[in-house]
C-alpha cells in the first residue's frame, strides 16, 4: 500500500514541478523510466519472496540507471543505438518478474 | 526490518512516479513541438508583426505630435516670417529679380538716319555713354526700375561699348534703344531736363545731329526681371554690420 502511495506522491510531484527536460536528453529520462520500472518490480517480488535486502536493492536501483545511462551515452557516441540493449535487458527483466510475481500470488493461493 | 524495505520501496516508488511524470511531460512537449511547428513559427511571426505594427503606431503617434509642436512654433512664428517675407519681396523688387510694373516714362533713342555731312560720323550714332546719361537722369529723377531694351539694371550692371554695339548685363543691344523707367513719370520727364548732360543730349545734339528722339509717358509700363547670373564670390557680408 505504501509503495502505491510513493508511485502516486512521485506521479503528483512530476507533474507539478514539471521539470523542462531538452530534447536531446529524452533518451536518457527513457532509460530512468524504464530502470526504475525494473528496480520497482524487482523489489516486489524480493519483497513476496521473502528474500528483500534493503542495501542490494538500493545499489542495484543506482547501479543499474548508471550503467543504462552511460550505455545510452556511448551508443550516442558511437552512432550505434547502443541504448536499445539497455531497453531490452530492462524490458526482458521486467516481464521476468512480473511473471514471478503473478506465479507467487497464485502458488500463495494454491498453498492455501 | 520490515519497515526498512518498506521505506526504500517507497522511496524508488516516489522517484519512479517522478520520472515517468516527468518523462509524460517531455513527451508531450516533444510531440506538440514536432506536430505544430508551422503553427507556432506563424504565431510567433503574427506576435512579431503586431509588435511591428504597435511600435510603428507609437511612431505615428509620436511624429503626428511632432509635427503639432511644429505647427505650434510655426503659427508663433508666423508674424515674424510674413515680416520677413515682405522683407524679402521688398529686396527682390530693389535688386530687380522680379518684374516692375506702373507708371513712369519711356525715352527712346536711335541712330541718325541722316548721311553724316560734317565731322566725326560717330556724332551720329547713340553711344554708351548716351545711355548712360539718359539712365543716370532717371535715377536722378526717382526712378525705382530701369531698364534697356528689357535689360532690367541693377546693382552689377554696366553699361558699356563693346564694338558697335552696346553691352548691357553682358548682351549685345543696338539701335534702337528703348529706355523704360517706373516712376513719378512728371518727376522723371522733368529730371531729364534737369541734368545738363542729359538736356544737351536729348535737346540740342538729338536735334543737331538728327538723332531719333522719343520721351513718353506712360501708365502701364512693365519692366522685366534681371535673368542674369548673381555669382557673388568675392563680396562677404560684414557680420553686424550696417
Amino acid at each position: 500500500m505504501l509503495p502505491l502511495i510513493g508511485l502516486l506522491a512521485g506521479i503528483a510531484l512530476g507533474l507539478v514541478l514539471n521539470i523542462p527536460i531538452p530534447p536531446v536528453y529524452s533518451k536518457y529520462l527513457g532509460i530512468a523510466v524504464l530502470a526504475a520500472l525494473d528496480s520497482a518490480i524487482g523489489g516486489l517480488r524480493a519483497s513476496l519472496e521473502m528474500k528483500f535486502n534493503d542495501k542490494l536493492f538500493f545499489t542495484g536501483f543506482f547501479s543499474n540507471t548508471l550503467l543504462a545511462a552511460f550505455i545510452v551515452f556511448l551508443g550516442d557516441r558511437l552512432g550505434i543505438d547502443l541504448y536499445l540493449a539497455a531497453v531490452v535487458a530492462f524490458g526482458v527483466r521486467l516481464f521476468q518478474n512480473l511473471a514471478l510475481v503473478r506465479r507467487h500470488y497464485f502458488q500463495k493461493r494454491h498453498w492455501e | 526490518m520490515k519497515r526498512n524495505w518498506h521505506i526504500s520501496l517507497v522511496l524508488v516508488y516516489l522517484v519512479l512516479g517522478l520520472l515517468l511524470a516527468t518523462s509524460f511531460n517531455t513527451q508531450q512537449k516533444y510531440q506538440q513541438a514536432l506536430n505544430a511547428p508551422r503553427k507556432e513559427d506563424l504565431i510567433r511571426k503574427v506576435r512579431q508583426l503586431e509588435t511591428d505594427r504597435d511600435a510603428l503606431k507609437k511612431q505615428i503617434e509620436t511624429d503626428r505630435a511632432q509635427i503639432q509642436n511644429y505647427e505650434k512654433i510655426a503659427a508663433k512664428n508666423e508674424g515674424m516670417l510674413s515680416a520677413y517675407t515682405n522683407e524679402l519681396e521688398q529686396t527682390r523688387k530693389a535688386t530687380g529679380l522680379v518684374p516692375a510694373t506702373g507708371r513712369g516714362v519711356i525715352v527712346t533713342l536711335a541712330d541718325s538716319p541722316q548721311y553724316p555731312k560734317d565731322g566725326d560720323p560717330n556724332n551720329y550714332v547713340i553711344h554708351d555713354y548716351d545711355l548712360r546719361t539718359v539712365v543716370n537722369s532717371l535715377w536722378s529723377g526717382g526712378a525705382q526700375a530701369v531698364s534697356v531694351n528689357g535689360q532690367r539694371l541693377m546693382s552689377l550692371s554696366s553699361i558699356r561699348c563693346a564694338g558697335g554695339t552696346v553691352l548691357v548685363n553682358s548682351t549685345r543691344l543696338v539701335s534702337p534703344f528703348k529706355i523704360q523707367a517706373v516712376g513719378d513719370s512728371e518727376k522723371l520727364a522733368k529730371a531729364l531736363n534737369a541734368d545738363e548732360k542729359s538736356r544737351q543730349l536729348l535737346n540740342e545734339i538729338a536735334d543737331y545731329y538728327g538723332l531719333v528722339k522719343k520721351i513718353e509717358q506712360r501708365d502701364d509700363i512693365v519692366i522685366p526681371a534681371y535673368k542674369g547670373g548673381l555669382l557673388i564670390e568675392n563680396a562677404k557680408v560684414v557680420e553686424g554690420g550696417d
